[in-house]
C-alpha cells in the first residue's frame, strides 16, 4: 500500500464574519489563494502535478454552491485535466477532504493532491435557507440540529462547570494570541474596517484582551438557566486553508526532504446519537487507535503515544467533555490545541478540518512530537478523525 | 337507523358518517352523540370497506361540550374518569376497525373533534380548514387520545408544540407536520375523493395503526434531550399559573414507552386533577363568560337592518385597523376619511402591505387580498365618505373640540337614522351627540392593536335606543369582536378601572418607588406587563391627558402634586414612540432602565394591594352606578381589553 503524506500546509487569517476583514472577499476567491499559496511556497512541484482538488464545504449554495472546488481550482489555474470535488460532511469536511486523498494514494488512484477546506460564514450563515424537515421529530429530538443546545445537554450530562467553561475559552484566546503562526498563516488579501484594500495576517476573531471576568459577565444563549455563552462557543468567522499531500515516494522524487514529511497512518468515523455529537470525538479517536493501522511493522498506537491532539473546540464544554472522557484533561497544557483554537480562531465549518490539520502539521515539526491526532465532532452525531506521524 | 346527531348514508360501500347536531351552529360530542356514534360503530359489518367521518355543518367537530364537561369536573373522580374512558373507547373502536377510516376535517377540527380525526386511518383537511388541541386553554388537557396519539403519529417534539400551546394550525402546516394526510383540492367531488383516500389507504391500515399505538420512537439520548428542552419551553411559555400545558408534557414524557391502552390510563387521571383545579374553573368561566357576552349582543342586534356601508373617520391607528376589521371580517364596504393626503395613503399601504405579507405565506389568495382591498376607499372629501354610510364611526385624535366638530360636519351630510359611534377613550357619548340625533348616537370603544383585541364597548348613552346600540353590537360581531353593552361614563369600563391604577401608580413613583420593582410585582401576578411599560407603550402623553380628564371627571381621583409621570411628559419623555420613557426603547425592543423614579422597593404583597385594590374598587363604583349589570361582565372586559391574568379569578 502507498503511503500519503503531508508535505505542506497553509492558511488564510480568520475574518469575523460580521463586518469583517473579508466582508468583500468571496469564498473562492479565497479558495484559490490558498491553493496558489501552496505552490508559491514549494518550487518542486507545479501545478501539472495535481491529480485532484479535493475541498470541504458545507453550505454549499450561491457563492459556495457547484463545486466550489472546481472553481477554486481553475481559479488558480490548475490544468482542467485536473479534477475536483467538494465535500460536505458538515463540521469534518475538510478533515474527511484530506482523509479521501490520503485513501485514494494508498490504493494508487492519485499520487498528488491539494486539500483543503473553506467556509465564508459572513456571506452564508449556517441557517442560510436550510427548511427544517418536520419529520426528523419522529425519531431524533429536535433541539439536536441546534449546536448550542448539544452543548447545553452536555452541561446537563457532565457538570463541568461554567468557570472552567471560561478558562477553556480565555486559554484559547491567549494561546492563539501568543502563538507564532508565520509557518502557516499567508497574507490576504482584505479589508481594513476603514475599507482599505490589505494584505491581512492577522487572526480578526482573536480577543487579545479579554479576561475571565468578562467572559463571567456573558449570559447563556441557549438556555437561560445553562452556562453555554458566546464567549465559551466558537466564533463565526470565515476562512481557507489548504494542504499539499502525496505519495511518499513522489514527494521524496520530487526533493522534498524526508524531515518535512508527516504522513498520514489512518483515519475514521464514528457515529453517535444527534443530542451529543460533541462526545463524538471520543469514539472517532478511540476507534482511530484501536483499528489496526496500516503500517509494516503492525504496530498499534496508544493514547500515551500520541504528542499533540487538535480537537477542534465547537464549544468549550464539548471540548472538556471529549478531554475527559478521553482522560486528557492533565495532559491539557502539553499536548491538546498549544496555539488556542475555535473558540479564538472561529469555526468556520467546511475550513475547520483543514486548518487543525495545518496547525498540527507545524506544531509537530516545532515541538518535535512524532504522533498527532486531528479530530472533530461533527453535527448531527458523527465523529472524525486522523493519525499523523513524521516520517522516520 | 335513525340518529339525532348524525345521518348515514353508503356510496361505493363506504359508510358515510354526518355529523349534525340539532339545534346547533356547531357540532359537539356530548353523551347523547358520543352513544350514537357508540351505536353506529357497534353495526359496522362486512358490507362495509370503510369509513368517512364529516359534517353536515360548516365545521368539522368544535370538541366535547363544555357545559357538559363542567357538569362532570363537580362529580367524583371515577365518575369523571368513567366519561373519560368511555369516550378513549369509542374512539379506540375506530382505530381498531379493520376496514379504512377517515375524517374529512372541513372549517375547523377542535380538541375532541380533532382525537377522533386521530383515531382514524387518516385524515383529509379542505383547503380552509384549521385544526387544534385547545384543552389548555381551559386549564385540561386532551384525555381521548389526542395526548397519546399525536406524539406518536407526528414526533414528541411537534405534539409538544401543539398540545402545550393550544395553538391553532391551517390545513398547509397540518400537511407538512404529517397531522392531515392530504388537502382536498377547492373544486373537488367530496365523495369520489373520499372514497379514493379510503382506498389509498387500505393497505396501510395496520402499519398506521400500529404506529399510534406502540411507544414513541424516540431511543434514550434522544428523548432525554427532547424532553429537557420541552421542560425549559414550555414552563417558560406557561408560567408558573397555568399548571395544564406542563401537566400535559409530563403525561407525554411519563407515557413514552407505553402502548396505547396504557398511556390512555395517565390521560384519565391527569385530566381528573387538572379539572379540579381552580385555574381550569376560573378558565372555564371564561369561555362562558365570552360566550354569554357575545349572545347579549346577538340579541341586541336582532333583527337590525344590515349594515351596507362604515364610514371611518379618521386614519391613524385606530381608525386604520377599524377599517380594515370591518371590509376583512364583516366584508362591508367602507370609506376612510382623513383631511391629510399622505395619511390616507399610508393606511392603505399598511393595510395592503399586511395582506401580502399573507399572500406571500400562502395564507389567503391574491384575490382574498383583492376583495378586502376593494372595500376600502379612502377619501379626503368628508361628505364623499359620510354620504349614505349606516354608520358613522369618529376615530379623531383625542380633542373633544376636534371631535365635536367632525361630528357636526357629518351630521349634515347624513339622515337622521344614520348611526354615529365614537371611539373615544375618555370623553362621554353624551358630550359628543350636540347637532347629532341623540337617540342614534353610541360609543363603540376599540382597543390597541384593533387587529389583536377582540373587546369592543358598545356605549349607551341617555337617549340611545336599543336599535343603536342593535347595530353597532351587530358590527362589532361581524368583525368578529366581543361586544360589550355599558352605559356612558368617563373611560366607559375598562379605562375607568385601568386609569385610577396608573394613577395609583404615579402616587407610588412620586414617592420614591422603583418603577423596575412595581413592573415586576405586577408581571408576576400576571399581568402581561407592568403599568411602567404600558405607560410607555401607550405613551406617556396619551396617559397624562386620559388621567387628566379621570381626574376632572371623578373627584376621588387626585393625581399626586409632584406627579413622576407629568415630569416625564414635560421632558418630551414619552415612551416607546420617543425612544424614551421609563425604559430605553429601540423601536419595540425595551432597552433597559432609562428613568430613576427611586429605590423603594416595598414588599409584592403591599404592592399588589395598592395597585390591586385601587382598581377592585372602581370595578364595584362601576357596578354600583349601573354602568354594567353583572360583575363577570368588567372581569371580561378586564381579561379581553387588558390582559388580566385569565388563571385568577375575576377582578370582582
Amino acid at each position: 500500500m502507498k503511503i500519503p503524506v503531508i508535505v505542506d500546509a497553509v492558511r488564510t487569517p480568520m475574518g469575523k464574519s460580521k463586518n469583517g476583514i473579508y466582508r468583500n472577499i468571496r469564498a473562492e476567491k479565497l479558495s484559490t489563494h490558498v491553493i496558489n499559496s501552496i505552490f508559491e511556497r514549494n518550487e518542486n512541484i507545479s501545478k501539472n502535478d495535481v491529480n485532484e482538488v479535493i475541498f470541504g464545504c458545507v453550505n454549499q449554495q450561491k457563492e459556495q454552491g457547484f463545486n466550489i472546488a472546481r472553481f477554486a481550482s481553475l481559479g488558480a489555474e490548475l490544468p482542467v485535466e485536473t479534477t475536483a470535488k467538494t465535500i460536505n460532511f458538515l463540521c469534518g469536511s475538510s478533515l474527511e477532504a484530506i482523509n479521501d486523498a490520503a485513501r485514494q494514494i494508498m490504493i494508487g488512484e492519485g499520487n498528488c493532491y491539494v486539500c483543503g477546506g473553506i467556509e465564508h460564514m459572513g456571506h452564508i450563515p449556517m441557517d442560510s435557507e436550510y427548511d427544517e424537515n418536520p419529520e426528523y421529530c419522529l425519531t431524533s429530538s429536535r433541539a439536536s440540529q441546534v449546536m448550542g443546545y448539544t452543548a447545553e445537554y452536555l452541561f446537563a450530562m457532565t457538570g463541568i462547570s461554567r468557570r472552567e467553561q471560561d478558562e477553556f475559552a480565555l486559554r484559547s484566546h491567549v494561546l492563539a494570541s501568543q502563538a507564532d503562526w508565520s509557518g502557516e498563516i499567508v497574507p490576504t488579501p482584505a479589508h481594513s474596517p476603514s475599507g482599505a484594500y490589505t494584505n491581512a495576517e492577522d487572526d480578526e476573531p482573536v480577543r487579545k484582551d479579554t479576561n475571565i471576568d468578562q467572559l463571567g459577565n456573558l449570559n447563556p444563549v441557549f438556555n437561560p438557566q445553562g452556562t453555554v455563552t458566546a464567549g465559551n462557543s466558537s466564533a463565526i468567522s470565515d476562512g481557507a486553508s489548504a494542504l499539499l499531500i502525496m505519495e511518499k515516494e513522489l514527494a521524496l522524487e520530487k526533493g522534498f526532504s524526508k524531515s518535512r514529511l508527516i504522513e498520514i497512518k489512518g483515519f475514521c468515523r464514528t457515529g453517535v446519537s444527534p443530542s451529543v455529537m460533541g462526545l463524538a470525538p471520543i469514539s472517532a479517536v478511540t476507534e482511530l487507535l484501536s483499528k489496526s493501522v496500516p503500517d509494516i511493522s503492525g504496530k498499534n498506537y496508544n493514547l500515551e503515544d500520541i504528542g499533540l491532539i487538535e480537537l477542534n473546540e465547537a464549544f468549550s464544554i464539548q471540548a472538556l467533555a471529549c478531554l475527559d472522557g478521553l482522560d486528557l484533561i492533565d495532559e491539557i497544557d502539553t499536548k491538546i490545541n498549544l496555539k488556542g483554537g475555535a473558540i479564538a480562531l472561529g469555526h468556520p465549518l467546511g475550513c475547520s478540518g483543514a486548518r487543525i490539520t495545518t496547525t498540527l502539521f507545524h506544531l509537530m515539526h516545532e515541538e518535535e512530537k512524532d504522533l498527532g491526532i486531528s479530530t472533530m465532532c461533527v453535527g448531527m452525531g458523527q465523529g472524525v478523525a486522523t493519525l499523523l506521524k513524521k516520517c522516520e | 337507523m335513525n340518529y339525532k346527531n348524525f345521518e348515514t348514508e353508503i356510496k361505493d360501500e363506504v359508510l358515510f358518517v354526518y355529523f349534525d347536531s340539532p339545534g346547533k351552529s356547531v357540532n359537539t360530542f356530548d353523551r347523547s352523540s358520543m352513544d350514537e356514534l357508540n351505536d353506529i360503530l357497534g353495526n359496522i359489518n362486512g358490507d362495509h370497506k370503510g369509513i368517512v367521518f364529516a359534517s353536515r355543518k360548516t365545521s368539522f367537530i368544535a370538541g366535547a361540550d363544555v357545559k357538559e364537561l363542567v357538569a362532570v369536573s363537580q362529580e367524583s373522580d371515577d365518575a369523571i374518569i368513567e366519561v373519560v374512558k368511555s369516550g378513549q373507547e369509542v374512539f379506540n373502536k375506530i382505530e381498531d376497525m379493520p376496514i379504512p377510516t377517515l375524517a374529512w376535517i372541513n372549517g375547523t377540527a377542535m380538541g375532541g373533534g380533532l382525537e377522533i380525526a386521530l383515531a382514524c386511518t387518516g385524515r383529509i383537511a379542505e383547503p380552509q380548514a384549521q385544526v387544534a388541541l385547545p384543552e389548555v386553554k381551559l386549564g385540561i388537557l386532551p384525555a381521548w387520545g389526542g395526548t397519546t396519539r399525536l406524539p406518536r403519529l407526528i414526533g414528541a417534539d411537534n405534539a409538544i408544540d401543539i398540545i402545550c400551546s393550544g395553538r391553532t394550525l391551517r390545513a398547509k402546516e397540518a400537511l407538512k407536520m404529517g397531522l392531515v394526510d392530504a388537502i382536498a383540492e377547492k373544486d373537488a367531488n367530496f365523495e369520489e375523493v373520499a372514497v379514493e383516500t379510503i382506498n389509498g389507504l387500505r393497505n396501510e391500515i395496520e402499519k398506521r395503526r400500529k404506529k399510534k399505538i406502540s411507544p414513541i420512537k424516540l431511543g434514550m439520548i434522544e428523548s432525554m434531550m427532547t424532553f429537557k428542552f420541552a421542560k425549559v419551553t414550555v414552563s417558560k411559555k406557561a408560567g408558573s399559573n397555568y399548571p395544564a400545558p406542563i401537566k400535559a408534557l409530563e403525561v407525554i414524557e411519563t407515557c413514552r414507552k407505553m402502548e396505547r391502552d396504557e398511556a390512555l390510563t395517565y390521560e384519565q387521571t391527569a385530566f381528573v386533577e387538572l379539572s379540579k383545579t381552580d385555574v381550569s374553573k376560573n378558565l372555564i368561566n371564561i369561555f362562558f363568560g365570552e360566550r354569554k357576552l357575545k349572545s347579549k349582543a346577538a340579541s341586541y342586534a336582532g333583527s337590525t337592518p344590515p349594515i351596507k356601508k362604515v364610514a371611518v373617520l379618521g386614519a391613524g391607528a385606530m381608525g386604520s385597523g377599524i377599517a380594515f376589521g370591518i371590509a376583512n371580517k364583516a366584508n362591508v364596504k367602507v370609506s376612510i376619511f382623513d383631511p391629510y393626503d399622505n395619511q390616507i395613503e399610508k393606511s392603505i399601504k399598511s393595510n395592503r402591505d399586511y395582506l401580502m405579507n399573507k399572500v406571500s405565506k400562502g395564507y389567503i389568495t391574491i384575490s382574498e387580498c383583492n376583495r378586502v382591498m376593494d372595500l376600502i376607499k379612502g377619501t379626503t372629501n368628508l361628505e364623499e365618505a359620510v354620504i349614505d354610510a349606516d354608520v358613522v364611526i369618529e376615530a379623531v385624535p383625542e380633542d373633544i373640540r376636534l371631535k365635536k366638530s367632525v361630528l357636526r360636519e357629518s351630521a349634515s351630510y347624513a339622515t337622521a337614522e344614520t348611526v354615529f359611534a365614537t371611539n373615544t377613550s375618555t370623553f362621554k357619548v353624551d358630550d359628543l351627540k350636540e347637532g347629532l340625533n341623540a337617540t342614534r348616537v353610541g360609543g363603540m370603544h376599540f382597543f390597541n392593536p384593533v387587529s389583536k383585541m377582540p373587546l369592543v364597548e358598545i356605549v349607551k348613552g341617555e337617549d340611545t335606543s336599543d336599535g343603536t346600540v342593535g347595530t353597532l353590537c351587530s358590527l362589532a360581531l361581524a368583525m368578529g369582536k366581543t361586544p360589550l353593552v355599558c352605559n356612558d361614563c368617563a373611560g366607559f369600563v375598562v379605562n375607568r378601572v385601568l386609569m385610577p391604577y396608573l394613577v395609583e401608580f404615579d402616587h407610588m413613583i412620586s414617592s420614591g418607588i422603583d418603577f423596575e420593582h412595581i413592573d415586576k410585582v405586577m408581571k408576576d401576578f400576571g399581568w402581561p406587563m407592568g403599568p411602567a411599560e404600558l405607560a410607555d407603550l401607550v405613551g406617556i402623553d396619551v396617559m397624562v391627558h386620559a388621567s387628566n380628564s379621570m381626574v376632572e371627571e371623578y373627584d376621588y381621583i387626585k393625581s399626586p402634586e409632584n406627579s413622576f409621570c407629568k415630569q416625564l411628559y414635560e421632558n418630551n419623555t414619552l415612551g416607546q414612540k420617543t425612544g424614551a420613557g421609563f425604559y430605553s426603547w429601540k423601536e419595540t425592543k425595551r432597552k433597559g432602565k432609562f428613568s430613576d423614579s427611586g429605590d423603594k422597593k416595598p414588599s409584592p404583597a403591599d404592592v399588589e394591594k395598592r395597585l390591586m385594590s385601587v382598581m377592585t374598587e372602581e370595578a364595584k363604583t362601576i357596578l354600583n352606578e349601573k354602568i354594567v349589570d353583572e360583575p363577570y361582565e368588567i372581569n371580561m372586559a378586564m381579561i379581553f381589553g387588558t390582559g388580566y391574568p385569565p388563571y385568577k379569578e375575576g377582578l370582582v
